[in-house]
């Protein structure tokens, strides 16, 4: 099999219409309550009718029974291309690339990305016991410790080879409060001190509660159109300079300590033109601040094993040496199940079209954001980065 | 608000019983139920690669063969990271937190989720175990390697295995013949009582003479047992106090 030695570009198509729907830490409403909020707020954003939308993208993981094709019906969309992205915290640089192609290749004019995820007071128990075949028969019943666990047994594994400390995890977590206090939206709204980090009861040893997202109810979205379009909608937009994706790499490592991005990350920049030093704003996927840091080395911006003096050396505030989650990711804002992959895109979205308003990074032009999902078993299969770029305004 | 139908809810226990682990497993999962059962340590491999594969599935994921064999597998791995669970979603687990889980990469190849005894340390060797959990399951445990003093006590160990050491024990069938030699066998074993079911309590009963040779004190008290359960057939019981 031979591949292409360039992928081709995303000329001429753009991201657009940044949507958070405020999150809530515990709803009764449905994930469509949820999913069709984000979908009011691109309509009003784009200045659309929901029936203008002819491309639908969706990324839930309490939508059951309901797939994509069910919440047209209920939602009253008609669209010409439909995608149901059950990829977790994947899902958002997942359907910005699927979109993106079809808008360029004329399947859809305007692709509406959306994930939703609603949290009642069982949903989190039945997602944790339900996720998937090899965790159901293989880690589950081993403590039901869910994510918590699994990723303990990663950010062990981390603290042993390479030396990062609680300490390392906790500047990350205290950067990202103080990013979250910026942003009326985030969840937690009280100041975050590395001593409170440090004394926080543990969870899942070496995770402390402030390593561990809140689940909560939310939703997150943006549009994907062609540049002419956004341009006839009067629409400020970001440019797609490039993404990668990749599912299961590095089978042989015997605990997880580098992700896809590693695998994919020449061709991240190749395509983009660009090298890490010319990213303005970085939103990782953050589910624990130990994948934060295995992302800080996997897209490029220091080496294997390093991310523990890349922290010390760093400051990850909004006005910081290295502006990193400045909505405060999902470590402050809240994981709103699925939603929490196209967190960090939307964030970017915002930050490089200069509309982050209290979250702005100065000058924040070239953006990336990357997605971390599926802990199938013992490791998260699924990687994804996107590159953005917003003019001058 | 309608409920939304989600994933199927585990089935609740009767009321007033113990929370049992979780209980769901795919079908090709219980191939490690009968290992288990028979008391061997056994995972999938490959009839034509030879590769073990773990957790269970139903390909190969080296040579797609669809016809993975269960097959007993060396019992040694080394223990390359470990946690300590201190907050669980499961109703069983957390009646038993703190709860120890490792990730042991076997001798064999795959990476394992385990049980984890408290003696185990991590980069270390580790002796692999299917076990039968509460709920009937099959789980894997490691234990250390080599023997360490007291291994028998570890709390999470004493889930999965039914040493009588320490333990209160029900014979709910007093009259069977077998039933004296079980309680001496028992209480030799190092259990901390028998309870010995009796259908028929107005009837004389000679236990006792099992009991008074395998303790050194006086004649045990008897004394009438609660009878907690409507299902169990004494409707009153003995006991000796080894």
């Amino acid at each position: 099999m031979t591949r292409q030695p360039v992928r081709k570009s995303y000329d001429g198509i753009v991201a657009a219409v940044p949507v958070s729907v405020p999150y809530e830490r515990y709803s009764i409403e449905s994930a469509h309550w949820w999913i069709a909020r984000a979908l009011k707020g691109l309509c009003e954003g784009a200045g659309i009718d929901h029936r203008d939308i002819d491309g639908f993208a969706m990324a839930s993981f309490t939508t059951a029974p309901d797939s994509a094709v069910g919440l047209t019906q209920h939602l009253g969309l008609s669209p010409r291309w439909l995608d149901h992205v059950p990829m977790g915290g994947v899902a958002g640089v997942v359907s910005l690339r699927r979109a993106a192609r079809a808008v360029q290749a004329g399947d859809a004019d305007i692709v509406a990305c959306v994930a939703g995820d609603t949290n009642q007071v069982d949903t989190f128990r039945k997602t944790v016991a339900h996720f998937s075949r090899f965790a159901q028969d293989a880690s589950y019943p081993y403590g039901a410790g869910g994510a918590n666990a699994s990723f303990a047994l990663i950010a062990r594994y981390y603290m042993n080879r390479f030396g990062a400390r609680r300490e390392d995890f906790g500047k990350l977590c205290v950067a990202q409060r103080a990013n979250a206090l910026k942003n009326p939206h985030a969840l937690m709204k009280t100041p975050l001190t590395l001593d409170d980090y440090m004394r926080a009861r543990p969870i899942a040893e070496p995770l402390h509660l402030f390593d561990c997202v809140m689940p909560c109810a939310g939703a997150e979205a943006f549009l994907i159109m062609r540049e002419e379009t956004a341009s006839a909608l009067g629409l400020p937009f970001a440019r797609i300079l490039s993404t990668i994706e990749r599912h299961h790499a590095f089978a042989e490592d015997e605990v997880q300590y580098r992700g896809g991005w590693a695998r994919d990350v020449g061709e991240l920049y190749a395509m983009a033109g660009i090298t890490p030093s010319e990213i303005d704003v970085v939103q990782t996927y953050d589910d624990y601040p130990v994948i934060s840091m295995m992302q800080f080395e996997d897209l490029g911006f220091c080496a294997k094993g390093e991310a523990p003096d890349f922290v010390r050396s760093h400051s990850f505030e909004i006005d910081g040496s290295f502006p990193h989650n400045t909505s405060g990711g999902q470590l402050s804002a809240g994981q709103a199940g699925a939603a929490g992959g196209h967190l960090g895109i939307v964030e970017c979205l915002r930050q490089v079209t200069g509309r982050a308003g209290p979250t702005q990074v100065e000058q924040a032009r070239i953006g990336l954001a990357s997605g971390f999902g599926m802990i199938n078993y013992d490791r998260g299969l699924s990687s994804g980065a996107v590159i953005l770029w917003g003019e001058t305004q | 608000m309608t409920k939304l139908p989600g994933p199927e809810a585990p089935k609740a226990p009767p009321a007033g019983a113990p929370p049992l682990p979780p209980a769901n497993r795919s079908r090709t999962a219980h191939g490690l139920t009968r290992a288990a059962a028979e008391g061997r340590f056994a995972l999938q491999r490959c009839p034509a690669c030879a590769r073990f594969t773990y957790p269970p599935r139903d390909a190969c994921p080296k040579c797609l063969c669809p016809a993975l064999e269960f097959v007993d597998a060396p019992e040694g791995g080394l223990l390359v990271s470990s946690t300590t669970i201190h907050a669980s979603v499961d109703p069983y687990f957390r009646e038993h937190l703190p709860w120890r889980q490792g990730l042991v990469t076997a001798d064999c190849g795959p990476p394992i989720i385990v049980h984890l005894h408290r003696d185990c340390v991590e980069g270390e060797r580790v002796r692999l175990s299917l076990q039968l959990d509460k709920a009937g399951q099959p789980v894997v445990f490691a234990r250390p390697a080599t023997e360490t003093p007291n291994m028998q006590d570890d709390p999470a160990w004493q889930e999965m295995t039914a040493d009588p050491r320490s333990r209160r024990i029900l014979i709910t069938n007093g009259r069977h013949p077998a039933a004296p030699a079980l309680a001496r066998a028992l209480l030799q074993a190092g259990a901390a009582s028998v309870d010995v079911g009796l259908s028929d309590p107005d009837e004389a009963f000679d236990g006792g003479c099992c009991a008074r040779r395998t303790t050194s004190r006086p004649l045990p008290s008897i004394s009438p047992m609660r009878d907690r359960s409507p299902h169990l057939p004494p409707r009153s019981a003995r006991r000796w106090i080894s």
